[in-house]
């Protein structure tokens, strides 16, 4: 495959680190799957994108495609374990093989803990946390055939309390430890499981927080930080490190990237 | 447009293991290469394979745990290449040893070069970070995490560089630099090659900081510090980044 044109400026070296691999992507339809897809496709990677928004994949596929990359989408909804699974063979039955896994699909909200319904308890954990685990079991004999790895978005939110946000910082939480005993589980195989923590980005998933009415701004200000919000090409570059072969000895991680939101 | 191109990088630990990978790795992409070590005939070795492979570094003779020594490496180092982008904190030293058996100057040692050599490297590189905009990548270890049997003073030390980082993180959340660590677990560097067990050590005890995928590369934790003092690492600050092949997972 010649791929002459799309390397960035900015990677290593002129290597095409994802030359002849298969990304499997959720939540590829914006922000940071967006962003990966685009970043893993530009070295060397074929992408398969799934996601529930079908028009945010189309873009995605065009600017993936402009740029003399491959990809294909899925319209899937990850809360459904069947659906998961089919979108695992289908991606296999289109691609070969699955190389990475990007767990990148989430909701967030906030509220009072007063608001929460059950349904949307229930949401945000089918989506953040059952959909993870029931994508990463089917993908998983995948990656072991081609030792490959897995990464999946945490959040600082999974390492620090954040008031207003209690079920979202309980399924990341979950995220973070249910990364580490895939790890542990798999140890003694040669595949890599890490996530990637980050603090709040410029993505729509931020943008959609609608802010709750008598909010103690003090509360929110140890998960406002001092910095500015990070973009969704830096969690890319980030993700691209980490699922390359150059990661090798990352294994069982959670890889923060959040401006110093987790240093204090 | 190279990720060091134009960049000037001062590396402690220059002379082996992942200092020296570190320096060839950063060469290779663009970086003036400060290499800083107390070990004179290693870093001549590093920098002519920099200089072999198409690359620039300079070294100064230092002994870290001097803290009127690190101020002048840091000086030498802007008076030869007119500033500092990067520094990386790499020298360390490391033995095992029952906690009985450990001497007070022995304690004393591995504070001066592992923790006292950090902080004073840093203090006096900030200024020259600051005008740069650049950032600094403290070497931790998978021991400032975990408790390990016959390792009580590096745990220690290392334990510190994490605190270490995090605090410094802190008191220039504002400013637009960066400080991180990496904390990698065994690799193999001659450090790990000139380990000689504790009296009487029970191997149970070690297990848990042997892990079941062994030695890592000093070429993996080069690739990862590439990546986090790199621009493409805009966000990342404050972070401990463990490159442990799952040690710490546990």
């Amino acid at each position: 495959m010649v791929r002459p044109h799309t390397q960035p400026t900015d990677t290593l070296r002129g290597v095409n680190r994802f030359e002849g691999k298969t990304a499997l992507l959720t939540g590829a339809a914006s922000g940071v799957g967006q962003a990966t897809s685009i970043r893993l496709a530009s070295e060397g990677a074929q992408i398969y994108g799934l996601d529930v928004n079908a028009d945010g994949m189309a873009e995605t596929k065009a600017t993936v495609e402009d740029a003399g990359g491959t990809m294909s989408t899925r319209v899937t909804d990850i809360r459904s374990v069947a659906d998961c699974r089919a979108a695992v063979e289908d991606c296999v039955a289109e691609f070969g093989a699955i190389d990475v896994v990007g767990n990148i699909a989430g909701i967030a909200n906030q509220r009072h803990v007063h608001q929460v319904t059950e349904e949307e308890w229930d949401a945000m954990n089918d989506v953040n946390v059952k959909g993870m685990f029931f994508l990463t079991q089917a993908a998983l004999p995948h990656v072991l055939e081609r030792e490959g790895n897995i990464i999946n978005i945490a959040s600082n939110a999974g390492l620090m309390g954040q008031a207003y946000t209690v079920p979202y910082c309980a399924t990341k939480g979950a995220v973070v430890n249910m990364t580490k005993a895939l790890a542990m589980e798999f140890v003694k195989q040669p595949i890599r499981i890490n996530a990637i923590a980050p603090g709040g980005i410029d993505t729509p998933l931020v943008h959609n927080f609608e802010l709750q009415e008598d909010i103690d701004f003090a509360l929110m200000q140890p998960y406002m930080g001092y910095r500015d919000a990070s973009t969704a090409v830096q969690i890319a570059a980030l993700f691209a490190h980490v699922a390359s072969d150059e990661a090798g000895n990352i294994h069982g991680s959670i890889i923060s990237a959040d401006g110093g939101l987790t240093a204090s | 447009m190279r990720r060091y191109d134009g960049k000037v990088v001062a590396l402690t630990g220059a002379a082996s293991g992942m200092g020296r990978c570190t320096a060839l790795r950063i060469a290779s992409e663009g970086g003036t290469i400060f290499g800083i070590d107390i070990d004179a005939d290693g870093l001549a070795v590093v920098a002519s394979e920099v200089s072999d492979a198409g690359g620039s570094m300079s070294v100064r003779v230092t002994d870290i745990s001097d803290p009127a020594e690190c101020a002048a490496a840091i000086q030498e180092c802007v008076d030869i290449h007119g500033r500092l982008d990067v520094l990386g904190n790499f020298a360390a030293i490391s033995w095992m040893r029952n906690v009985v058996e450990v001497s007070p100057d022995d304690w004393r040692r591995i504070f001066a070069i592992n923790v006292d050599g950090t902080f004073f490297l840093c203090q006096a590189a900030l200024p020259h970070i600051l005008e740069s905009r650049g950032n600094i990548v403290n070497i931790a270890s998978n021991a400032g995490f975990m408790g390990q049997a016959y390792l009580v003073p590096y745990c220690a030390t290392k334990g510190a560089i994490v605190q270490l980082t995090r605090a410094l993180a802190m008191e220039f959340v504002k400013q637009p630099i960066r400080i991180n660590a990496i904390a990698p677990g065994g690799t193999d560097t001659p450090m790990n090659e000139d380990f000689t067990l504790a009296t009487d050590t029970d191997f149970d005890l070690m297990k848990p900081s042997m892990g079941f995928r062994g030695f890592g590369s000093p070429d993996e934790i080069a690739a990862l510090f590439a990546f986090v003092a790199s621009d493409e690492a805009g966000n990342i600050h404050g972070s401990i980044i463990n490159a442990d092949s799952g040690l710490t997972a546990s």
